[in-house]
């Protein structure tokens, strides 16, 4: 039974009716006296979740921009007025009969009774059908002003761990309203599963356990969406997790999930391996093979944490994120951008990281940045794109993590985002000023000190609001300051977190938040615990993320081995075992350009830089175009690709790049002039591409082709280039 | 006949090649020490019959003329020991024409030639205090000096890179000590655009390194510098910025040791003057001259209750800075009631950092108008005060910038006339025609623009210095802002050429001529990096040209919606047949003509049809015809062309036809303007098909009818867009003119069995 929230008198029924003769009036009245006594469904918080719960404002029904058939509702009902007025106003009499309500069209159309595009949303007996019919019985009044709006969501239970195939549990959806009163809205609740397998959700909040793994399963009510995280394991396992030791809070959290979902993880990986995947994620270079020997050899029982501190130390390490930043702030030439203003950009974001500037310091002086794109090269953030609307999505997305974009038109469909929400941030973005600096190429950013954001649904301006979070005091105030400081404060529930997940999707090819750029209610951390206690870190570290490097490298999950077990071998999100990755495009290069001992040559720097040094999003070159190197067009943390294709194998065996470097390169010719053994000559060559020797049997294969063989440059070089083309080369793992 | 046409053609060529007006590329050396003889050479193309070296500004003098050939032409220049430091203009003269301008710099210090390599610090080229230093910074190069200096010596670098006007070169300079230590960076300088200008203090005896490189790590083979290296004050300001004419002005300069105090001799008249502190910094920093009496600002005044009041009543000008970030600096003048004031900004235009944010507002500082940008980055308010009394005014950075350097002058004064002239370029890229080159005989035209600054009235253009046998012909400009001038040369006028003084005059005020010339365009959209200002007008007589033309006068005026022809007839000295290009120096507004027109091999007259708009301004103008045959120009007289109203207007009545049949077009006329005789008048924009005869009407006719007549073949349906065509001749002068716009004709089908 629907409990109406919003009690209501009758008395506009008659209003409603006056062209009602006076006996049906009056029959009228004594029907809803007599039948539903004094309740009327609010408009808003009864009949609107009907058309959220029967689907009949989805995209692909009536909440498509165009309506479905003639009748468009607002997108999941972003715009109650407008769809009051769509149904009562529009095509007046057509949707609602209040003379003879059972025949309005809207209840027909939503039976199935009179031929419907979208067939049956509900039943004559069921509760949505009453709910509306008894609306419409009252004269289908629009809600008062004042009418309570739900301002929360609650679900529970919020976790769930399902034992075996076929359990059930049910959940509870409460919604609580803006007068402080709460609703059990389990029935008006929209369920959905993210991954049925494993917990399949039924209409009315019933979730079924499938196979082993874990589901989140959302509920939505007006404008909020909330997930129960659902685990399903076997009934009758006898798992038993292994015993470990060392490592750090960061495998607190991994393990306690672990075992929750009676996974056990791998191995921790060989020294060799680390060494190889360590060099590669902190300074983008393979080991040499002096330092992965040194490295092997060694006993002292805290090299690992030794090793990770050197690298830490070296310029490169700096290098390798003023790359991942620099394609998050779009740094690269354009119409808008001249080559110069995007060099300077570089080289600012540059000095900052290899200064060790906390990079709450380097947003805030993002954010705020003022004057010429030359002189002020951070200004540059307001270059790459001048609408304020994109300016408030791209900010969300890089420093928050969050995706707005759908909330500049209607309610977020999987989130929290309403298009209050949307233009309330833009508003910190609508003040921003230009103009032409004195150099053709400069422009001027400034604090205009007027401007503000207009509300699609309208133009009504709207003051600043921090996401999910107050409307701040801005007056006479630059309101990028305003932001700067709400995001950057320790209590900021976005930033911390969003930084310490990008910093660790670098060193696992995925974020305990995935894709890192799109925290939703709908899309939860894999491991909220950890994600948390990281942020933490950050802030305790004052933003210093060389330090949460310094954790993560450090801990025993980022140490374990590819290899995975039984029970681990399907996990893809938990982090049991290590992945593997491809090496992204200018690590690559410049691993095959290192280990070859070549030279590459971009534009603006010198022969023999690093491709991980360029710093124009538009100069690039075939091996790395294709290899996915970012184009820097968007904030998306989607521009990098590291999805093997045939056209990157097709470069890599029939291309230029590997085959011309191998032959330019002099480090076969070098150790033949120095009379080095072939099978010495092997195992160097080994050693540099995929830092181990080779075994026995590769080295007999390699050995039966050299045999006899009085020019051994060719076969070697044709060694070198295999090695350059294999799998273990290509991937960190 | 294909020998003669060949041989036809080659004459051709050889009577066009023979006056070909000259092109400048480059000058080198790009610069010189003043008070030395600097060999030079002079590169382009159709050089060979070089005159003789056109110099804007005193202190340079030919020498020596060197040799002429292939392109060159060489020469030395006496720099003269007081020669004024920087940029000195240039042209060549030849015999048959004008060159491009370029530009010659004038520095303090010797010259020494960079001398590759010198691409790191342990290849620095070593070098002595103060001297200059030409070089070149190839693709991605970078150039190192070494200096010694002394502890508190100060080390000074000025470059001169995109002001040569060779390459879009955009250098920068970074000052290092010998632990690798920057101790001074400068990409760009605000008092020289993209060139760089530093100086810091030695601290420690030792050497010290100056690297030089393009900003984006570019360059390329033309990407000349000069570079001023040395011990010498470069200030980066001067405070007061302004002073009146002839005054002993005590100064401040703001250098890298900090301020110290100087006298600047200000000149007579008013205007910029270019301020060389110790007569030995090699760029300027400009002060400004005027005759308003001058007011500082008196610290603390950051807010209208402290603002500092003018020393006297009505104009006045402030002196101030905007000394540290966040700085705003109010002052207080006194209006009189509807006596309008022009409050103006001189910062970025004394190359001052500042950014200025200028707000008029009441005695209680409440704001009236404000202004960021209107003169540069400059603000400029004008504005009428209510009532007399107390005004405020208040002065920041836009972006909150401040410091010592932040100098700035306001001037508060009543608005004034303001003239002044220039040559509107016809190709934004290139110099084309801006200079004034007469074939002796012949004549040639430009169009001149007159920037009226509240300045209304006639305006008459008045030019001295001309060579001899040249007059300049242009009528008092009443409105607008374009005057056609013609140059005319006498048959016996001596080859010469000559840098001329243009004014624009009106009953008040006169202004100056001034060309500005870009000399560096770059992205985005060949935006001028680089411009020049010359401020003489450059006149020649050059050889006979092998044609003159001449523009018939119209035997009627233009009526609107009308068109007609002018007939240029061209007299070709014998031998040249060549092909001659023709086209309107202006066109009157609202009226159309085509870009060019041909005048072909051997032909000697063609006619230029005109088209006038039906809202074409009535009024009478002076228009010419400029020919060229290759580079040779000229030009004929000026001739006055006047638009009139048309002979009358019309409307065609709708009209029906069952087809086959024929359709009686009645045509409404109201006469607007009387004409002798008869005209024709044509039906026009039938379909295909379809025709009526033309009517013969008198200027007092009030209704036509034409006939047409339909046959079965044609497709049924509305027929738009039919008018009507009036002919007719006056004084010899065929004139057509269109009237009764949108007549439509409907041609009705029986459908068959109906």
């Amino acid at each position: 039974m629907i409990c109406p929230l919003n009690t209501r008198k009758t008395r506009k029924v008659g209003i409603r009716n006056l062209c009602i003769s006076r006996i049906s009036r009056a029959i009228l009245l004594l029907l809803t006296s007599s039948a539903f006594a004094d309740e009327v469904p609010s408009f808003r918080n009864d009949v609107m979740p009907v058309f959220l719960r029967a689907g009949c404002n989805t995209g692909g029904c009536h909440g498509s921009a165009r309506g479905q058939d003639g009748f468009g509702l607002s997108l999941f009902g972003f715009d109650p007025a407008g769809d009051y007025q769509r149904i009562t106003r529009e095509m007046s009499g057509r949707r609602i009969n209040l003379a003879v309500p059972e025949e309005s069209l809207l209840l027909q159309k939503a039976t199935g009774s009179v031929p419907h595009t979208g067939g049956e949303r509900f039943k004559k007996d069921s509760e949505l059908y009453a709910t509306i019919l008894k609306w419409i019985k009252a004269g289908a009044p629009d809600d008062a002003k004042d009418v309570a709006q739900p301002v929360a969501l609650e679900l529970s239970p919020r976790e769930l761990l399902l034992a075996g195939a076929g359990a059930k549990q049910r959940l509870r959806a409460t919604a609580r309203y803006s007068d402080g009163k709460e609703r059990d809205v389990t029935n008006l609740a929209v369920f959905q599963t993210n991954n049925e397998p494993v917990a399949a959700v039924s209409a009315d909040g019933e979730i079924i356990a499938g196979e082993r793994g874990e589901a989140l399963v959302t509920a939505r009510f007006a404008s909020f969406t909330v997930g129960a995280q659902t685990i399903v394991v076997s009934q009758d396992s006898e798992f038993s997790f292994p015993e470990t030791s060392g490592g750090n809070y960061i495998d607190g959290h991994i393990e306690a999930k672990l075992r929750k979902l009676q996974v056990a993880p791998s191995e921790v990986c060989s020294d060799a391996v680390f060494a190889r995947r360590v060099y590669l994620d902190i300074i983008g270079l393979l080991p040499a093979r002096e330092e992965l020997e040194n490295f092997v050899a060694s006993e002292e029982p805290d090299k690992r944490a030794k090793l990770i501190d050197a690298l830490l130390a070296r310029p490169e390490f700096a290098d390798q994120w003023v790359m991942k930043w620099a394609e998050l702030l779009q740094i690269r030439s354009s119409n808008e951008v001249s080559y110069k203003a995007a060099l300077r950009y570089f080289e600012w974001l540059r000095e900052k990281l290899l200064a060790g500037v906390p990079f709450d310091q380097i947003t805030r002086e993002i954010l705020t940045a003022t004057g010429g794109t030359l002189e002020s090269p951070a200004a540059n953030y307001y270059q790459v794109t001048t609408d304020p609307l994109v300016l408030a999505e791209n900010a969300a997305q890089v420093f928050a993590g969050v995706r707005m974009q759908c909330a500049q038109c209607h309610n977020h469909p999987f989130d929290r985002w309403t298009t209050d929400d949307y233009y309330g941030f833009t508003a910190f973005f609508t003040q921003v000023g230009r103009k032409k600096g004195e150099d053709p190429r400069e422009t001027i950013v400034f604090d205009k000190r007027e401007g503000e954001a207009k509300h699609i649904l309208g133009e009504k301006p709207v003051a600043p609001k921090f996401l999910g979070g107050a409307e701040p005091e801005v007056k006479g105030r630059d309101r990028r300051a305003v932001l700067a400081d709400w995001l950057t404060s320790a209590e900021n529930p976005w930033f911390a977190k969003n930084l310490a997940n990008i910093t660790w999707e670098h060193f696992f090819g995925r974020g305990i938040v995935e894709p890192v750029d799109d925290v939703r209610v709908s899309n939860p951390a894999a491991n909220p615990e950890l994600l948390d206690a990281l942020g933490g870190k950050l802030v305790e570290y004052g933003y210093d993320f060389r330090r949460l490097v310094r954790d993560i490298c450090n801990s025993r999950t980022y140490q374990r081995a590819t290899q995975t077990n039984e029970s681990n071998k399907a996990d893809e999100r938990n982090f049991s075992h290590a992945g593997i990755r491809r090496i992204r495009a200018e690590v690559l290069l410049d691993c095959i350009t290192g280990i070859t001992e070549t030279q590459d040559k971009f534009r603006g720097l010198p022969l023999g830089a690093r491709a991980v040094e360029i710093a124009d999003g538009k100069t690039s070159n075939y091996f790395l175009t294709t290899f996915g190197r970012a184009r820097r067009e968007t904030v998306c943390s989607c521009e990098v690709l590291v999805e093997p294709n045939l056209s990157q194998a097709l470069h890599l065996l029939n291309g230029d790049t590997v085959a011309k470097k191998v032959r330019q390169s002099l480090v076969i010719k070098r150790m033949l002039e120095e009379m080095r053994p072939p099978r010495e000559i092997v195992e160097e060559l080994y050693v540099r591409s995929v830092s181990r020797k080779p075994t026995e049997a590769e080295i007999g294969k390699v050995g039966e082709l050299l045999e006899g063989e009085e020019k051994p440059k060719a076969v070697l070089e044709d060694v070198f280039w295999a090695l350059l083309n294999s799998k273990e080369f290509l991937f960190n793992h | 006949m294909r020998v003669g046409a060949f041989f036809l053609w080659v004459f051709a060529f050889v009577v066009t090649a023979r006056a070909a007006s000259p092109q400048l590329d480059d000058i080198r050396p790009t610069g010189g020490q003043r008070g030395s003889e600097v060999e030079v050479t002079f590169t382009g193309q159709r050089l060979d019959d070089a005159r003789g070296i056109l110099i804007y500004d005193d202190g340079i003098a030919v020498k020596e003329w060197g040799k002429v050939e292939g392109g060159k032409v060489t020469a030395k220049l006496a720099v003269s020991p007081d020669a004024a430091l920087g940029e000195h203009q240039m042209r060549v003269w030849t015999a048959s024409g004008i060159s491009e301008l370029r530009t010659f710099w004038v520095g303090p210090f010797p010259t020494l030639e960079e001398f590759e390599p010198n691409n790191d610090r342990e290849h620095a080229q070593r070098i002595d205090a103060d001297v200059t230093i030409a070089g070149v910074v190839k693709n991605e190069d970078s150039d190192w000096f070494s200096i010694d200096a002394k502890k508190g010596e100060r080390i000074s670098v000025e470059v001169e890179g995109m002001r040569l006007g060779r390459a879009m070169f955009d250098a920068m300079v970074e000052v290092t000590d010998t632990a690798g230590e920057v101790l001074a960076r400068s990409d760009d300088a605000a008092l020289f655009l993209q060139d760089p200008a530093v100086s810091v203090v030695a601290p420690a005896d030792g050497v010290y390194f100056v690297e030089l490189r393009e900003s984006s790590n570019g360059g390329d083979d033309k990407s000349d510098y000069r570079m001023h290296v040395g011990h010498f004050s470069r200030p980066m300001a001067v405070f007061p910025v302004a002073g009146r004419p002839g005054e002993e002005l005590a100064v401040k300069l703001i250098d890298a040791t900090g301020e110290r105090d100087a006298t600047v001799r200000l000149p007579d008249h008013e205007g910029l003057f270019a301020y060389h502190a110790d007569g030995i910094a090699p760029g300027a920093n400009p002060l400004r001259v005027s005759a308003l009496p001058a007011t500082r600002e008196v610290e603390p005044n950051d807010s209208a209750a402290e603002a500092t009041r003018a020393g006297s009543e009505g104009a006045v000008g402030f002196d101030g800075r905007i000394e540290k970030p966040g700085d705003v600096d109010w002052f207080r003048f006194t209006g009189k009631k509807d006596k309008e004031l022009d409050v103006r900004v001189f910062a970025r235009s004394l190359r001052s950092p500042l950014d200025s944010v200028l707000v008029v507002g009441k005695a209680d500082g409440s704001k009236i108008a404000d202004n960021d940008d209107k003169d540069g980055p400059d603000s400029v308010v004008r504005f009428k005060p209510p009532a007399d009394g107390e005004y405020t005014l208040s002065i920041r950075d836009q972006i909150g910038r401040g410091g010592a350097e932040y100098v700035y002058r306001i001037e508060v004064a009543p608005v004034a006339p303001e003239l002044a002239v220039t040559i509107p370029p016809v190709d934004e890229k290139t110099q084309e025609r801006q200079v004034i080159v007469v074939p002796r005989g012949n004549r040639f035209a430009t169009i001149m623009r007159v920037q009226r600054g509240d300045a209304g009235g006639d305006v008459n253009m008045q030019i001295e210095g001309l060579p001899a046998g040249v007059t300049m012909h242009a009528e008092p400009l009443a409105k607008g802002d374009l005057v056609p001038v013609v140059f005319e040369a006498a048959a016996d006028a001596e080859v010469a050429a000559a840098l001329c003084t243009l004014t624009a005059k009106n009953a008040k005020v006169s202004g100056a001529y001034e060309q500005a010339i870009g000399l560096i365009y770059g992205q985005p959209n060949n935006t001028p990096y680089y411009i020049t200002r010359a401020r003489r007008l450059a006149v020649s007589v050059a050889e006979a040209a092998p044609f003159s033309l001449r523009l018939e006068e119209p035997g009627a005026p233009l009526p609107q919606s009308g068109a007609m022809s002018l007939k240029v007839v061209a007299e070709r000295t014998e031998g040249f047949e060549g092909e001659i290009k023709l086209r309107l120096l202006s066109k009157p507004p609202g009226v159309g003509a085509a870009d060019t027109i041909t005048l072909a091999i051997g032909a000697t007259e063609a006619e230029i049809p005109l088209s006038a708009n039906g809202d074409a301004k009535l009024l009478r103008s002076q228009i010419a015809v400029l020919g060229d045959a290759g580079s040779v120009w000229v030009s004929t007289e000026l001739v006055g062309i006047e638009i009139a109203p048309p002979f009358m207007t019309g409307e065609l009545q709708f009209t029906k036809v069952a087809r086959g049949e024929t359709a009686a077009v009645v045509c409404k006329l109201k006469p607007v303007r009387a004409f002798e005789g008869k005209a024709k008048l044509r039906l026009m924009g039938l379909p295909d098909g379809l025709s009526s005869p033309e009517l013969e009407i008198a200027a007092d006719a009030t209704e036509v009818t034409f006939q047409v007549a339909t046959d079965d073949k044609i497709k049924g349906g509305q027929k738009r867009g039919l008018f009507c065509q009036l002919e007719l001749k006056i004084n010899g002068q065929e004139i057509a003119q269109t009237l009764a716009a949108n007549g439509v004709l409907r041609i009705d089908v029986k459908k068959e069995g109906k």
